[in-house]
């Protein structure tokens, strides 16, 4: 018992630990513009991860995703401008609350959004995703409490240790209780869904439930990816959360490798940096190429090496002979 | 009455699959579905198992009209089929594709999975015993960890049973299930079914063209053509049935 | 009672050229089941083309049919062969691929060709030239009938007439229908698959360079950003007719432009663009196959 007590713990330790690593490192050795690319790779983790498990696990096609990360960033940035209980130093402690606030939401939205579209077809779904996700844009555009065109302002929250440590830590929590998921019976659920939803529910598998389940899991922690968006950058703006964002997390996922989680984090972190590493490109040349750079990257990416980096394959089954051995028991 | 089809029929459009079909499977009959290709035999399947919806007449789960359950609720009320074309799932490992059938009876929920709880080690593990013992039987123990699309056509139609299997089926219905064997392994298989029917005590409805694996192991044998029964009965009275041979040989020509 | 016959007159024009652009969806969609995102660029190029070749041949020193013809060719010729290239060169290639693959692919397309518009046209808006003059040509009261509305709806109903006795009366045309009934059958049967889809993309597209022309027309500032709401509206027209349904295509252009209209004139003009999203959502989750398709029955 004390056994499986420490397995479940060991991911949570090592959480904690990667988050306070990174956290102390930026703190000490990055400048603010570079730590502001960590918050982004944080959430950016967070969005593709959640992306991959609906795109990638279970194989449907989800393009709304800056949607729900929207509804996240707005239901917990209205909270936290209306209601800080805590006083000034200790609304560190309060911070996941809002993305806990910002996840339900968007949660909630996930549930309403996926009930009726998930008995469409792959691409009539993504069709619908893309609809609903230019709805909220829409609303919120036209909603005077959630500031319409101008946005949000004057957020709480900062970009210092004990934020990067929160959105680290979220971003690693997305990780572990995804990696969970996917390696249970639910995660088999998800992928017989994909390989063959005929076949699955011939065995049992409620095909319907388990799509929503992916897709609401998802929503989760995108509006949780959301809320820590808006408290970084402490302004929320309707034109953040663009389809184009949609495809922004889509080519994270698909460059990483759709069903593989640790792609997913690799996508992520490639497709947050490399708009940066480009820039000397576009001061050099005083033309935006890097947009241009980016869809052509999708286009031969498809073309060319449709299964990304990793494939379907997680960081235990690429690493070589003695190791692999080690880790097949994760 | 385990399954009745009760004057079922199917059209697509104007094409009749199935008119008027009657059937009735009892606990623990093995019973065999024959027919030239194109009868209606896999669309009975179909119906059987919720995929199709019957144009006419009703299907009865234990007395229980099928109509309104999909078709993983009457899967999971005990109606397991397999597939004709085979559809497994081709890039999960063996083990995955025989768990996936077990998850209906999942003992745990989402909190314990993504927490790892008592009861998440306690269920995995027992379904990995039961999968086990399960794949044992067909001689699979050996290609467990392999991709189930990797292997040969044979080894993945018992596959496909043992996945059937799985989910504790009180019917199972095979298709084909001997399609691209040679004489050993159907001999094999013919062993198996009955085993099976044995040790779970299942009921078994069969579809195969096979003659020796029908006639050998049916008790009872039902005869589909154009979407119609033309005969039912023993293997000894169907062999003899003039309009079942007419209906795969033809009739003689008189001189 | 005037105003609404002058919003009906409104509304069929903007249905007119929503058809045009939706024709090219469902056409599409017909041959590769595929949903082709770029073809709103294709369209915004269209527009380009017509505006620099305008330039080129000096077609705005005698404004004209015969101007307004050759605005035409342009804008259909370099169209085609910009939807040639995509299908040749993103499209086939992936033409074995899982559906999914080719719709991330078809949403590369789009999204290059907008920016690289962006890059190579600018993003400040430019103004379409004036290869026509308008006039009015009857007014009884309120209403009143613009030679552009005249020519827009003329122009379309031409176009749709040719296509119509293209795809029932012609050889290629039976080809293309066979193509989008069945892939596989129209291959074993010795149709050259390619050259179809290669004649579906051109027509299609040359369609969008005709709807480009026409807007441009009546609303000239054109820039590279342009295509994106005029297609999703096509797009939406073309699945509330029902994908891959050619007559489907033209009622739900006409129908998505008299809603439209009217939603602007009678209710609010904030949500006209919400409409198309509203639209398409409500149709897909209550009639997916639109109000002409039909549905097909998966054999297990």
């Amino acid at each position: 018992m004390g056994g499986l007590l420490k397995q479940s713990l060991r991911g949570w330790i090592l959480v904690l630990v990667v988050a306070l690593c990174i956290s102390a490192l930026a703190n000490v050795g990055l400048n603010p513009y570079q730590q502001q690319i960590l918050f982004y790779i944080a959430i950016n983790i967070m969005l593709a991860t959640s992306l991959n498990l609906v795109n990638g696990f279970c194989g449907q096609f989800s393009l709304g995703h800056a949607g729900f990360m929207a509804i996240g960033a707005y239901a917990s940035a209205l909270v936290s401008l209306n209601f800080q209980p805590l006083g000034a130093g200790f609304d560190v402690l309060i911070f996941p609350f809002y993305a806990l606030i910002g996840g339900i939401c968007a949660g909630l939205a996930g549930f309403v959004v996926g009930m009726p579209s998930l008995r469409l077809r792959g691409d009539y779904l993504a069709i619908v995703t893309l609809g609903f996700g230019e709805i909220i844009r829409v609303v919120l555009l036209n909603l005077d409490v959630a500031g319409g065109a101008r946005g949000l302002y004057g957020i709480p929250g900062r970009t210092d240790f004990m934020a990067c440590f929160h959105a680290f830590f979220w971003a690693g929590t997305t990780v572990l209780l995804l990696w969970r998921l996917v390696h249970s019976s639910y995660g088999r659920a998800f992928l017989s869904v994909r390989e063959d939803e005929i076949a699955a529910s011939c065995m049992g598998i409620n095909s319907t439930r388990t799509k929503v389940m992916a897709f609401v899991i998802s929503s989760f922690f995108a509006g949780a990816a959301g809320s820590i968006f808006a408290h970084t950058t402490n302004s929320l703006n309707p034109s953040s959360f663009q389809f184009v964002k949609s495809v922004d997390v889509v080519i994270m996922v698909v460059l990483g490798g759709m069903g593989s989680l640790t792609g997913s984090v690799i996508g992520a972190i490639l497709v947050t940096i490399l708009p940066e590493a480009l820039r000397p490109l576009q001061e050099y040349t005083h033309v935006d190429l890097r947009m241009v750079i980016y869809s052509l990257t999708l286009i031969l990416l498809m073309i060319m090496r449709p299964s990304g980096l990793l494939g379907s394959r997680e960081w235990n089954q690429i690493l070589p002979g003695p190791w692999r051995r080690r880790a097949a028991r994760a | 009455m385990l399954l009745e089809l009760k004057n079922v029929s199917i059209h697509f459009g104007g094409l009749k699959v199935i008119e008027k079909m009657n059937l009735g499977i009892e606990p623990g009959e093995l019973i065999g579905l024959i027919g030239p290709n194109g009868a209606g035999k896999t669309t009975a399947f179909n119906l059987i198992s919720g995929i199709y919806r019957p144009s006419h007449g009703e299907i009865l789960l234990e007395g229980a009209s099928n109509a309104a359950l999909e078709a993983f609720e009457i899967a999971r009320l005990g109606v397991i089929r397999t597939f004709q074309n085979i559809r497994l799932f081709s890039t999960l490992s063996v083990l995955e594709n025989i768990l996936v059938s077990m998850h209906q009876t999942c003992g745990y929920g989402l909190p314990s999975a993504l927490f790892r709880g008592k009861k998440f080690f306690a269920t995995e593990s027992r379904f990995c015993v039961e999968a086990m013992k399960l794949l044992e039987i067909f001689n699979l123990d050996g290609v467990v960890n392999h991709e189930a699309g990797s292997l040969p056509y044979g080894v993945q139609r018992k596959i496909e049973i043992v996945r059937a299997l799985a989910g504790k089926p009180k019917l199972l219905l095979l298709d084909e299930p001997a399609a691209g064997m040679n004489h050993s392994e159907t001999a094999e298989l013919m062993n198996l079914i009955q085993k099976i029917r044995r040790d779970f005590k299942l009921s078994i409805l069969l579809i195969e063209h096979d003659m020796k694996l029908v006639m050998g192991i049916c008790e009872r044998i039902v005869v589909l053509d154009h979407g119609v029964v033309i005969a039912e009965g023993s293997p000894e009275m169907i062999q003899a049935n003039p309009r079942v041979i007419e209906a795969y040989l033809g009739v003689e020509e008189s001189a | 009672m005037e105003e609404l016959i002058q919003h009906v007159i409104n509304g069929l024009n903007l249905g007119a050229i929503y058809a045009l652009i939706a024709l090219g969806y469902t056409m599409v969609y017909g041959v590769l089941q595929l949903i082709n995102f770029a073809h709103s660029e294709v369209y915004m190029v269209g527009a380009f083309a017509a505006y620099y070749g305008a330039l080129r041949f000096h077609l705005t020193d005698n404004p004209g049919w015969g101007a307004f013809g050759l605005t035409l060719l342009i804008a259909m010729v370099i169209c085609s062969a910009l939807g040639l290239c995509i299908e040749r060169f993103a499209y086939r290639p992936l033409r074995g691929a899982p559906k999914t693959n080719t719709l991330i692919t078809a949403i590369g397309v789009s999204l290059f060709l907008q920016f690289a518009g962006q890059v190579v046209f600018g993003a400040d808006p430019k103004l379409f030239p004036e290869v026509l003059r308008d006039e009015t040509l009857f007014s009884f009261g309120e209403i009143r009938i613009q030679l552009f509305d005249v020519t827009i709806l003329a122009v379309a109903l031409v176009a749709m007439l040719l296509l119509n006795y293209f795809i029932n009366k012609t050889k290629t045309g039976m080809a293309i229908r066979a193509v989008s009934f069945s892939f596989r059958s129209a291959t074993l049967m010795g149709i050259n698959v390619n050259s179809i889809i290669m004649v579906t993309f051109i027509v299609g597209s040359s369609l969008a360079g005709i709807g480009a022309v026409l807007v441009g027309l009546k609303y000239p500032k054109i820039q590279p950003l342009m295509g994106t709401l005029i297609g999703l509206k096509a797009f939406v027209a073309a699945v509330l007719g029902g994908i891959g349904n050619l007559p489907g295509a033209i009622v739900g252009g006409l129908l998505m432009g008299l809603c439209e209209e009217m939603v602007v004139a009678y209710l609010s003009s904030t949500y006209r663009d919400a409409l198309a999203f509203g639209l398409l959502i409500f149709i897909l989750l209550f009639k997916p196959s639109g109000i002409m398709g039909q549905t097909r029955v998966e054999k297990v």
